[in-house]
């Protein structure tokens, strides 16, 4: 397979931060590549350094050193406004706190992604994304008035709403109950095939993560790939 | 996103929070300052027009022009074409004869544009109540003062004669509203129709006339017509506004137009620590939503015009609301005290309105910008990691760009520099102090902490645990006191000077011509009738002839060749010592040491400042003065400033003790009759038939109502500056509340109980409003020993008593304010509120 036909590839990612005056090595020559279509879980203790490299690989944040690129963009190189260009095109994001914004609908936070690319359907588009995750008849309400697995099926609803090439998930059943944390989970995976999106999700549920078609490991800041049978 | 989007996600995310409540305090302290702030202007700027409208009755228009001869048509055609309006007075010294008496009297003839301001007041019968007119007499009648009845035994409704005419003396003339500082002059008044005046034949070329030309209208455009017509004026021709007529009234009214100016700016400044502590609260709660939009491909320039619409359509409600709130309080305070306030007040204008808007914006962005810019910078990974927050912007931005900003406000609003810098300088000390107070304070709170009682130290731990936050409050605190306290204190000494300036038993009555011999049975009879008579005055007659032995017109300028003083008897007296309300500025009073020259056996004069300049007297000049048939000299010893306005006998010329003793000696006399007792006048001429009774009461209390509606507008603003104070302080109790109530909740969560809770706030914002206080005192000495004497000239001292009651007011006040606004803390869910986390 060719290398175009990575829609995510890292090479020599560190970043350290300063801890007083001292330097605190988070990555250390981090290098993955991700093909357009595949999902991949990265899991690891806390404090391994997971989701900073799932925030470095969105574009999020810039690495100490390397270089990364998203969808043939070498985001390393952009501007913040470049890189928030590139997030608004091609990437979802699913949070483990949902990360609905509280003073909106279901239905206003689904259409914002779409309202941010200036998108004039962005209104049915989101309809039919909330219908998608079954929340059609909720569409009016406030995250609030939805409970913990309803506001993570808005959540996906949004992030799917704007078919992203990748989905970014930072532990999408971490604040769910088993049962409604395997609904999610099916959904998820089911949208992601539906949108032949790339997922990359951190999660420290490793049968969430068996269900991906790669595992990484990250443990001290090196990122390493279970070999699987 | 485009401009579209941008402003419907705003207007949506505002329409959102505020049903939320979650703006309320924001806009609250956005509408009090504007609404105090639009109160204090619509009042100030209504009450000020009335009040200038008032004042300028003193001198019958905003402007007057006086000639010693008829003024040349285009002077009042150029008035018209401004849009004034005019009133022409035309006085002159004349006999009058009824039968076979004949008296010396001061005509005035009047047109029909008189009075141009105020009324003239009469009465029909001696010392009985008065009437106000807006008209002077018909032609025909004569309204002339009570002695002429007296000195030529008329009776109200008699003829005399005038030049070739005969008048009826319909009325007795109680009140010009024009006589200005000279109320009280030897030669009584008669006021008739300028239409009557030429038949009267007594005005021939060469006659010794004074026309007085009125004029009113716009302020503008009196101004423009007095920058046209000062170039254009004619030897003998003066014009002269309020100020140059009634220093002392002037300086009231300018002194309580920086005060109002004061409290307008103290409402500034209370709107600025409000909207500052309010933005910062705004601005932390949007740093999730800001990462997020960043995180889904926001712009950072999206996210800034995000939000400064948000702040514009606030900013607009806010000015809106405020506007309308502020029109309704003064509105409803004008109607409280219509009955101190002349019929018609001065309507209220739109722009005070849309400055409001205006101010609304210019306050709201200005000091919330800096909050606001760095929403624009929150990390996008924040939505990983709710820790991260924005850089903080640099401190001389956020505070340098305040200060500039407030210091702008002020200059533009005040006007005054000096209040400006002085106003800054508090502020910055209150500051600085505070900084290096607090700095210590919690240093050693730490330290102490742990032998402290339990009940006062969680709630003092807090304080040395959030010390910015704290420190950022106390600060808010100390300058809302400061501010307060500013205001207070000089409103209480301005008042207190005006009311001390005219006591409630000033002399409202002056007798002349008291004769030597009737002094003693004079003073016993005013004894009898219960009234205060005080001292009697000695008074000469007499001319000023010449100066270091030539004519005195050889010494002045062409201008002053007209002067009054020098056509005209004066008044003069003796003194042992310096009378009240003269101030020497040039030389010494004959009883502070050696005069050197010719010693004090010859006669000395002490001449008043502004004669002396106009007359060009100096200091050892020799006068000649003639009295009767009698020539004599004095030397200048002094020269003497005089308080005019102070409603005693005042004189140009005071000589030393015995310099007056060959020369026929008049006394005069002032007293206080309450208006009730004006009848015992009538029994004092009878028993004194040569005296001569000057009704100033009038005068006093035309004079006396300025000053009430004065200090009546400083009480009423005070008002609302506190009403500002209290906003600022809950805007800033609010402002931590979020953390307080995850803190309060974890405390109940891990088994505090409420009581403990309580305790532990009140020692805290107990804490905090003693330290609040104790700066306030110190930034308000700082600022009030700048302003007493550069702004307000008063003596400064500095107020021991604030710096124990204040600081104890303020502990409990803050105290209460802040456990009463942080009941949430005690009632809110420990469980919702460890949820919202």
């Amino acid at each position: 397979m060719s290398s175009s036909d990575n829609i995510i590839e890292a090479a020599g990612v560190s970043k350290t931060v300063e801890v007083g005056a001292r330097p605190l090595h988070i990555l250390t020559e981090v290098g993955v590549s991700i093909q357009r279509g595949e999902s991949i879980a990265i899991v690891g203790v806390s404090g391994s350094g997971k989701s900073t490299l799932l925030g470095l690989l969105a574009g999020l944040d810039l690495p100490s050193g390397g270089v990364i690129r998203v969808a043939g963009n070498r985001i390393t190189d952009m501007n913040e406004d470049q890189r928030a260009e590139v997030r608004a095109r091609h990437v979802g994001f699913v949070f483990q706190s949902f990360q609905l914004m509280p003073n909106l609908t279901a239905l206003e936070n689904v259409m914002l992604p779409l309202e941010i690319l200036n998108r004039a359907d962005a209104g049915d588009a989101a309809r039919a994304a909330l219908a998608r995750v079954g929340l059609e008849a909720r569409a009016i309400h406030y995250p609030r008035q939805l409970s913990g697995g309803e506001q993570q099926r808005a959540a996906l609803a949004r992030a799917f709403v704007s078919v992203p090439d990748i989905l970014f998930a930072d532990e999408p059943t971490g604040n769910l109950d088993n049962q409604t944390g395997q609904r999610v989970a099916d959904l998820l995976f089911a949208m992601n095939d539906e949108n032949h999106t790339t997922l990359v999700m951190v999660t420290h549920n490793l049968g969430l993560a068996d269900r991906c078609r790669r595992v990484f490991t990250m443990d001290n800041g090196n990122l390493s790939e279970q070999l699987r049978a | 996103m485009s401009p579209g989007q941008q402003l419907r996600f705003a207007a949506r995310q505002l329409a959102r929070e505020w049903k939320a409540g979650e703006l309320s305090v924001l806009l609250l302290a956005l509408v009090v300052a504007i609404s105090s702030h639009t109160a204090i202007s619509y009042f100030t700027e209504r009450i000020s027009a009335t009040m200038t409208a008032s004042a300028n009755d003193v001198i019958g228009g905003d402007l007057v022009l006086s000639s010693g001869r008829a003024v040349a048509p285009q002077v009042l055609d150029r008035a018209a074409d401004l849009g004034l309006s005019r009133a022409h007075a035309v006085q002159f010294p004349s006999v009058i004869n009824a039968g076979d008496e004949i008296l010396l009297v001061g005509v005035k003839a009047v047109d029909d544009g008189y009075p141009l301001k105020g009324s003239v007041k009469t009465a029909a019968e001696l010392y009985g109540p008065t009437r106000a007119v807006a008209a002077g007499p018909a032609a025909g009648e004569a309204w002339v003062e009570a002695r002429v009845f007296h000195e030529l035994q008329l009776a109200p409704g008699d003829p005399f004669e005038l030049g070739s005419s005969r008048f009826t003396a319909s009325r007795i003339l109680a009140f010009e509203p024009d006589r200005g500082r000279n109320f009280y002059s030897f030669t009584p008044r008669v006021l008739i129709n300028a239409g009557d005046l030429g038949a009267t034949g007594i005005l021939q070329p060469g006659s010794r006339v004074r026309h007085r030309h009125m004029f009113a209208g716009a302020p503008q455009a009196v101004a423009e017509y007095r920058a046209w017509l000062e170039p254009r004026l004619q030897p003998g021709q003066r014009v002269h506004g309020l100020g140059e007529e009634r220093p002392g009234v002037a300086n009231a009214l300018d002194k309580a137009r920086q005060y109002m100016g004061l409290a307008s700016l103290v409402a500034l400044l209370l709107a600025a620590v409000a909207i500052a502590a309010s933005g910062r609260h705004y601005s932390e709660r949007h740093y999730d939503t800001s990462a997020l939009l960043r995180c889904m491909g926001c712009k950072q320039r999206d996210i800034l015009v995000i939000y400064l619409a948000q702040l514009l359509l606030l900013a607009v409600a806010g000015g809106v609301i405020g506007g309308a709130l502020g029109y309704l309080a003064q509105a409803g305070l004008l109607a409280a005290i219509a009955g101190l306030l002349p019929d018609t007040i001065a309507p209220a204008q739109w722009s005070t309105f849309g400055a409001g808007l205006v101010l609304a914006v210019v306050v709201l962005i200005g000091f919330t910008l800096p909050s606001v810019v760095r929403l624009k910078s929150v990390p996008p990974q924040r939505v990983l990691r709710s820790d991260l927050t924005p850089l903080p912007a640099s401190a001389w931005l956020v505070f340098g760009g305040a200060a500039a900003l407030v210091a702008a406000m002020m200059w533009y609003y005040t006007g005054n520099l000096t209040m400006t810098l002085g106003m800054m300088a508090g502020t910055a000390a209150v500051l600085a102090v505070t900084g290096v107070l607090l700095g210590a304070l919690f240093v050693l709170l730490d330290k102490l902490l742990p032998g402290m009682p339990v009940k006062i130290r969680a709630g003092l731990r807090n304080l040395v645990r959030r010390r910015r936050q704290a420190a950022s409050q106390t600060m808010a605190f100390g300058l809302t006191i400061m501010a307060m306290l500013v205001v207070v204190f000089i409103r209480t000494e301005l008042v207190g000077t005006w009311q001390r300036s005219i006591p409630d038993d000033a002399p409202n009555h002056f007798v002349l011509n008291i004769q030597k011999n009737d002094n003693a049975a004079y003073a016993q009879y005013l004894s009898r009738q219960g009234i205060d008579g005080g001292l009697l005055y000695p008074v000469v007659r007499g001319r000023l002839t010449r100066l270091n032995g030539a004519p005195m017109i050889a010494h002045v300028s062409k201008e002053e060749r007209h002067n009054e003083s020098l056509r005209r008897d004066l008044n003069l007296t003796w003194s042992r010592e310096l009378p009240p309300d003269n101030e020497i500025i040039a030389g010494r009073w004959w009883d502070s040491g050696p005069l050197g020259g010719e010693g004090e056996s010859q006669a000395l004069v002490s001449v008043e400042a502004e004669l002396a300049e106009d007359l060009n007297i100096n200091l050892g000049d020799r006068l000649t003065l003639f009295t009767g048939e009698q020539e004599w000299h004095a030397q200048v010893a002094n020269i003497r400033s005089v308080r005019w306005d102070n409603f005693k006998p005042n004189f140009y010329l005071v000589f030393s003790p015995g310099a007056l003793d060959r020369l026929p000696v008049t006394w005069i006399n002032s007293f206080h009759l309450d208006a009730a007792d004006k009848r015992k006048l009538a029994g004092l001429v009878k028993r004194f038939p040569s005296i001569t009774v000057l009704e100033m009461d009038a005068i006093l209390n035309q004079v006396t109502g300025i000053i009430s509606q004065v200090t009546l507008a400083a009480e009423a603003i005070l008002a609302f500056v506190l009403a500002a104070g209290v906003v600022v302080t809950l805007a800033a109790i609010a402002a931590s509340m979020d953390e307080r109530l995850r803190e309060g909740a974890l405390l109940r969560t891990l088994g505090a109980e409420r009581m403990l809770l309580r305790r532990s706030q009140w020692s805290e914002f107990a804490g905090m409003g003693l330290v609040s206080g104790l700066l306030g005192v110190l930034g308000a000495e700082v600022v009030n020993a700048l302003l007493y004497q550069r702004v307000f000239e008063l003596d400064y001292a500095p107020t021991w008593w604030a710096w124990l009651v204040v600081p104890v007011v303020s502990a409990v006040l803050i105290g209460w304010t802040g456990v009463t606004s942080s009941r949430r803390v005690l009632r809110h869910s420990p469980a919702a509120a460890l949820r919202r986390g």
